[in-house]
């Protein structure tokens, strides 16, 4: 029986810092699972990490240890679960840095169900719970992308943060390894620059 | 300055006391902002009483005239916002989920369709905070319930007595009365049988065909 799965990790690295999401599926009970994603901060100057309270993606009824015949199927959809909780985080980070709040608003409250028509108030509220842990984690992306595009790159930042934005949107979808990440720096004529360095996976601190 | 409003319910063996307190907050060694949490604490009879609380309102610090307006002030918010709260727990009982998530827009704007270019950063805030107040409603709101459940409205004759009146809503109903009423304490099992046996009335009046409405 499969009891978790494989960290899927994103990082976006600025010159003086990175972001990493990382989530992972596990059992819950030996029957459902539940992929949670967990975001951390790391500013590479002073080697210092900081991680956020996780947030649950999803829970998921018995689909994998329902492959029993075979744990490496149960492993790669257990990989894919947690692929999808870290393509939605950075999917909203991209419309929070591009600023389009409503399709950030409709694409929340509709994954996690807090939505005026929902069946239920409890339900709504629940979702409303989960939601507010998601929003909590992208406000730490946003600003740690804010923060670090306004340090290193003043002119235009505002531009650049929307490049930033559209460049994870493309992005997010693509990377089917278990460790990704983007590279934010400057290019040889010192411009603001945005590359996929799927290659070269770096040692955090 | 801090200033503290109560309200209590009780319910069979629960009593939960929903706290409004508004406060000034320090920062540098000066008083700058004001703050109104809300703490909903939960007491079951012969158990050890516990507590959530989130923030309902934070801000820049209102000048006040004097000290004894100040805590009028404070007093005022403190009071609105463990209403407010109370209002929402009936919301929840009564399932209204449309007027709970409408309400809550209008309290934290969270909604950007009903405002002028938002950036989602704020946006973002916002819903995180509306996060953190659905998770003290959703808590407390299993816990009343569960004190409901517990109770001698599920007692078999009487479940089947007010089972098609809607136990949850007149449980809701009867929170939000309180709420609005704006008194101090709430015998939950009283206002219920009242309000239920008020409902039972009127099914029978209308059922002879004479309205009372």
């Amino acid at each position: 029986m499969l009891h978790k799965g494989p960290t899927v990790y994103r990082r976006i690295v600025f010159p003086t810092a990175a972001l990493e999401a990382r989530a992972r599926w596990r059992a819950v009970n030996g029957k459902a699972g539940k992929t949670m994603l967990r975001v951390r901060v790391y500013y590479l100057d002073d080697q210092r990490v900081r991680e956020y309270s996780p947030a649950l993606f999803r829970y998921s009824s018995d689909p994998l240890n329902a492959l029993l015949f075979s744990r490496q199927a149960a492993i790669e959809e257990a990989m894919q679960e947690a692929i999808e909780a870290t393509d939605a985080y950075l999917i909203w980070l991209a419309l929070a840095l591009q600023d389009e709040s409503a399709l950030l608003f409709d694409g929340m409250t509709h994954f996690f169900k807090f939505q005026s028509t929902a069946p239920f108030a409890s339900s709504m509220l629940y979702g409303a719970e989960r939601m507010g842990e998601w929003a909590l984690l992208l406000r730490v992306g946003c600003a740690l992308a804010e923060s670090e595009i306004c340090r290193h790159f003043a002119d235009s930042w505002s531009q650049h943060l929307k490049t930033l934005g559209a460049f994870l949107q493309d992005w997010a979808y693509r990377p089917e390894e278990r460790v990704a990440e983007v590279v934010v720096y400057r290019d040889v004529d010192g411009q603001f620059a945005i590359k996929d360095a799927r290659e070269v996976v770096r040692v955090l601190p | 300055m801090r200033v503290k409003e109560q309200k209590v319910v009780r319910m069979d063996k629960l009593t939960l006391t929903v706290e409004g307190v508004w406060m000034t907050t320090w920062r540098d060694g000066v008083e700058r902002g004001e703050e109104t949490r809300v703490r909903a604490i939960v007491h079951w009879a012969g158990e050890k009483p516990w507590s959530i609380s989130c923030v309902m309102d934070d801000g820049v610090l209102s000048p006040y005239a004097g000290t004894e307006l100040a805590r009028q002030y404070g007093s005022a918010m403190a009071d609105r916002h463990a209403r407010q709260f109370l209002r929402w727990l009936g919301m929840c009982f009564t399932d209204e989920a449309s007027r709970l998530f409408n309400s809550l827009d209008s309290a934290y704007l969270f909604n950007p369709e009903y405002r002028q270019k938002p950036s989602a950063i704020d946006t973002c805030w916002r819903l995180a905070c509306v996060g953190v107040i659905a998770s003290t409603l959703a808590i407390t709101f299993n816990q009343l319930r569960v004190a409901v459940c517990k109770s001698f409205v599920f007692d078999i004759e009487n479940y089947r007595k007010y089972v098609p009146l809607g136990i949850y809503e007149i449980v809701g109903e009867c929170l939000c009365n309180f709420a609005n009423a704006g008194g101090e304490e709430l015998d939950l099992a009283a206002a219920f049988v009242e309000l239920a046996e008020q409902r039972l009335k009127e099914k029978e009046v209308s059922a002879d065909g004479v309205s009372v409405r």
